[in-house]
C-alpha cells in the first residue's frame, strides 16, 4: 500500500508527535530488522513506532484509520509463523516498551501486565512470592506475553497445566476504531456475556492490539522429578503415553524425542548422557514431595508394562536441568548438525489427537526418506504436539522447492489423522493456506467477525485467510 | 574476508536464542540485539543497505560475546561484527558497492 510521497510524510509526522522523535523510524537498515520473525517469510514495514501507553496506542490506529495503512503489532518477533511479518507493509508496532508488571495479587491469585513483558521476567519476578505464571513455551526468554496471547501459545507443560487460553482473565484491546474496551472479568469464574476474551486470545493481532492482561497465577509446585524411559519401537512409546493418562496420571508434561532428535542432541553436546534408542519419553511430574514420589513409581511400572528398554529418574537439579536443557535446544541445534544448513522454521506445530502420534512421527519419517531429508522430530506428545525441523542450505534454491513439499506434506497429514497445523505457534501467514481446510463455514463466522470489527481491515491484514 | 561473514551470518535461522543475552537489547530498541546485527550485516551484504543507523547498530556493540554461546549455529557474532566493523574501516564495505556479487 505505497501512498503517495507527501500524505505519507503527512502522516509520519503526526505518528512522531504521537509516540516522540526516538520512537518512531523509517530509516531503510531499521525496517528491515521488523521485516521478519522465525518464519522463512518476509514483509518491510513503511513505519515503525515504539508506543509507551494504550492510549498513544489509540492515536496510531486511527491515524492508520484514516490513512488506511496496515498496522502490524509486533512483540519480540520470536513467533514462528510471520503473525509479525508485515506483508502487507504499514506500520509496526513494537510493544516492547510496554513492559511493566502492574500489580501482583498474590490473594486473588492474579497479575496485572503490560503485553511487551518477557515471559521469563514475569516468571523471574512470581518466583520470589512462590508463585508462576504456568505457561512455559521454549522461547520464554524471548516471547511477550502480548504475543503469548496474540498467538494462543502454550507449552512443555500444557498436559497438566493447559494453555494461555486459560490463563487469561481479562483484556484491555485497543480495537480497530481506536476504542480502547476492557473485557473479560476479575472474579475467578464468570458466566456473563460472550467470552470475547477468549476471542481475542489467539487473534494474532487481527482484530485489535492487547494493551494489558489479567493474568491467572498458580502457587509454585513443591516438588519435580523427571523420568526418562528408553523404547525401542514408536507405537510402544505412544502407548505409554496413552497408558500412563488411563493409570490416573497427569504428568505435568509428556515429551518424546524420535531418534533423529536424540542424535541432534548426542551430536550438538555429547556430555548429555542419553541413551540412542527409537523414542525416549520424557515425564515431568510435580507436586508435593509425596506426591511426586508415589506418580514417579506409577509411571516407571507403566513403562515397564508398556516395553521400555531402560528408565532412569532424574532427582537431582542438576541432571533435572541438564535433560531439560536438552529438550528444548534439540530444535535449534539441528542447524549445527551440518555446516551449510539451516532450520527453517515450516511445518514446525502440527499437532493430533495424542494416540495418533506414533503414527505421524513414522508419516514424517516416510515423507522425509521420500524426499532425502533427514527431519528431526520432537515435541510435546503428552498434547500431540510435534515439532519436525527441516534442515536445508538456505542458498540453494532447489532445497526450498523440497522444503516447500515437505511441509504440504507433512501439515496434510495431520490434517488427515484428525489433527491441525498449529497447536501453539500460530496461523500468521505460514498456516493460512490450511485455513479453509481446517475449519471449513467456520472460517466464514471468523471473516465476519473480522469484518464488523475492522471494516478497513487494517490490523494485520494479510494473516490467517481472513 | 567478505565471503566469510556472509557466509557466516547466512546460516542464522531467525530463532532468537542469542537476544536475551544481549545487554545493549535491554534498552529495548529492537535492532540493537544480536539477531538484529546478524541481519543487519546480511542486509549490507545481500542488498547494499547500509544507513547511518545500521552502522550505529553495529558499533553499539559491546562485542562481549554473551550472546554466542546460546547460538544453536554456533554463528560466532562477536567476531562477526568485529569483522564488519573492520571491513567498514577499511572501505571494503560502502554504500552503492554490490558486495554480494563480489562475494558470491
Ligand atoms: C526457539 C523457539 C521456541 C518456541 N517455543 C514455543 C513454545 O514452546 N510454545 C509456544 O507457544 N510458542 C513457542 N515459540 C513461538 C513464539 O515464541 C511464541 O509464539 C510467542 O508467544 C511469540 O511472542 P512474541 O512476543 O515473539 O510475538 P511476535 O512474534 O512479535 O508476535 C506474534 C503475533 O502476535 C501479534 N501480537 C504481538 N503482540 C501483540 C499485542 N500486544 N496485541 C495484539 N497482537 C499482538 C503479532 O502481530 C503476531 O501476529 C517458540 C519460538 C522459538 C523461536
Ligand atoms: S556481542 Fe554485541 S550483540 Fe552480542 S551480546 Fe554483546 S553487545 Fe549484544
Ligand atoms: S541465536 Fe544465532 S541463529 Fe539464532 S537468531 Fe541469534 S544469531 Fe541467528
Amino acid at each position: 500500500m505505497q501512498k503517495e510521497a507527501s500524505v505519507r510524510e503527512e502522516l509520519f509526522e503526526k505518528l512522531k508527535a504521537v509516540v516522540g522523535e526516538e520512537n518512531i523510524s523509517r530509516d531503510e537498515a531499521v525496517l528491515r530488522v521488523y521485516s521478519y520473525d522465525v518464519s522463512p517469510y518476509k514483509g518491510q514495514p513503511e513505519i515503525v513506532v515504539r508506543p509507551s501507553n494504550a492510549s498513544e496506542i489509540s492515536e496510531i490506529v486511527k491515524l492508520a484509520n484514516e490513512y488506511r495503512i496496515p498496522v502490524v503489532p509486533r512483540g519480540a518477533g520470536s513467533g514462528a509463523a510471520g503473525g509479525a511479518v508485515p506483508v502487507s507493509g504499514g506500520i509496526v508496532v513494537e510493544l516492547t516498551r510496554m513492559n511493566r508488571i502492574l500489580e501482583i495479587d498474590i490473594k486473588n491469585l492474579q497479575v496485572v501486565v503490560e503485553p511487551g513483558v518477557v515471559h521469563a521476567n514475569l516468571n523471574r519476578e512470581l518466583a520470589k512470592y512462590g508463585f508462576f505464571f504456568p505457561v512455559d513455551p521454549g522461547s520464554s526468554e524471548m516471547a511477550t506475553i502480548g504475543g503469548l496471547i496474540s498467538n494462543g501459545g502454550s507449552g512443555m507443560r500444557s498436559v497438566k497445566y493447559g494453555v494461555t487460553r486459560d490463563y487469561v482473565m481479562e483484556l484491555e484491546v485497543v480495537l480497530p476504531s481506536g476504542k480502547i474496551v476492557t473485557m473479560g472479568s476479575k472474579a475467578p469464574k464468570s458466566a456473563s456475556g460472550y467470552d470475547l476474551v477468549r476471542l481475542f486470545v489467539g487473534a494474532e493481532g487481527t482484530l485489535g492490539i492487547v494493551t494489558k492482561a489479567r493474568l491467572k497465577i498458580l502457587p509454585l509446585p513443591k516438588s519435580r522429578a523427571l523420568v526418562l524411559s528408553a523404547f525401542d519401537d514408536l507405537e510402544k512409546a505412544g502407548k505409554a503415553v496413552v497408558n500412563t493418562f488411563s493409570a490416573g496420571l497427569v504428568p505435568s508434561g509428556i515429551e518424546i524425542l524420535d531418534r533423529t532428535a536424540i542424535e541432534a542432541v548426542k551430536k550438538y553436546n555429547p556430555e548429555i548422557d542419553i541413551p540412542l534408542v527409537e523414542a525416549l519419553l520424557l515425564f515431568e511430574v510435580d507436586g508435593t514431595p509425596r506426591g511426586v514420589k508415589e506418580e514417579v513409581e506409577t509411571i516407571k511400572e507403566v513403562c515397564e508394562k508398556s516395553g521400555a528398554v531402560k528408565i532412569d529418574v532424574a532427582t537431582s537439579k542438576e541432571r533435572f536441568d541438564q535433560l531439560w536443557s536438552a529438550r528444548a535446544m534439540v530444535g535449534a541445534a539441528t542447524t549445527a548438525l551440518n555446516p551449510d544448513c539451516v532450520r527453517v522454521y515450516e511445518a514446525e506445530d502440527v499437532t493430533v489427537p495424542i494416540s495418533n502420534v506414533p503414527r505421524m512421527l513414522l508419516k514424517i519419517r516416510e515423507i522425509g526418506e521420500k524426499y532425502g531429508m533427514n527431519i528431526v522430530t520432537f515435541g510435546h506428545i503428552g498434547s500431540g504436539n510435534l515439532h519436525p525441523a527441516l534442515v536445508i542450505n538456505v542458498l540453494d534454491e532447489s532445497e526450498w522447492d523440497k522444503l516447500w513439499k515437505i511441509s504440504e506434506e507433512i501439515q496434510t497429514s495431520a490434517i488427515e489423522l484428525g489433527g491441525t497445523t498449529t497447536g501453539e505457534h500460530g496461523v500468521g501467514i505460514a498456516r493460512a493456506k490450511y485455513m479453509e481446510r481446517e475449519h471449513g463455514e467456520a472460517l466464514e463466522v471468523m471473516r465476519t467477525i473480522k469484518r464488523a470489527l475492522d471494516p478497513n481491515n487494517i490490523m494485520n491484514p494479510g494473516k490467517m485467510a481472513l | 574476508m567478505m565471503e566469510t561473514i556472509f557466509r557466516e551470518v547466512a546460516r542464522c535461522s531467525f530463532c532468537g536464542f542469542c537476544e536475551h543475552s544481549c545487554p545493549t537489547l535491554k534498552r529495548s530498541i529492537r535492532h540493537y540485539g544480536p539477531r538484529g546485527r546478524v541481519q543487519t550485516i546480511l542486509f549490507a551484504l545481500k542488498y547494499d543497505i547500509l544507513t547511518e543507523k545500521s552502522i550505529e547498530a553495529i558499533y553499539t556493540c559491546l562485542v562481549c560475546n554473551a550472546c554466542s554461546i546460546h547460538c544453536p549455529g554456533k554463528i560466532r557474532i562477536a567476531s562477526v561484527v568485529r569483522e564488519f566493523r573492520k571491513a567498514l574501516r577499511d572501505g571494503k564495505i560502502k554504500k552503492g558497492d554490490k558486495i554480494l556479487e563480489e562475494v558470491m
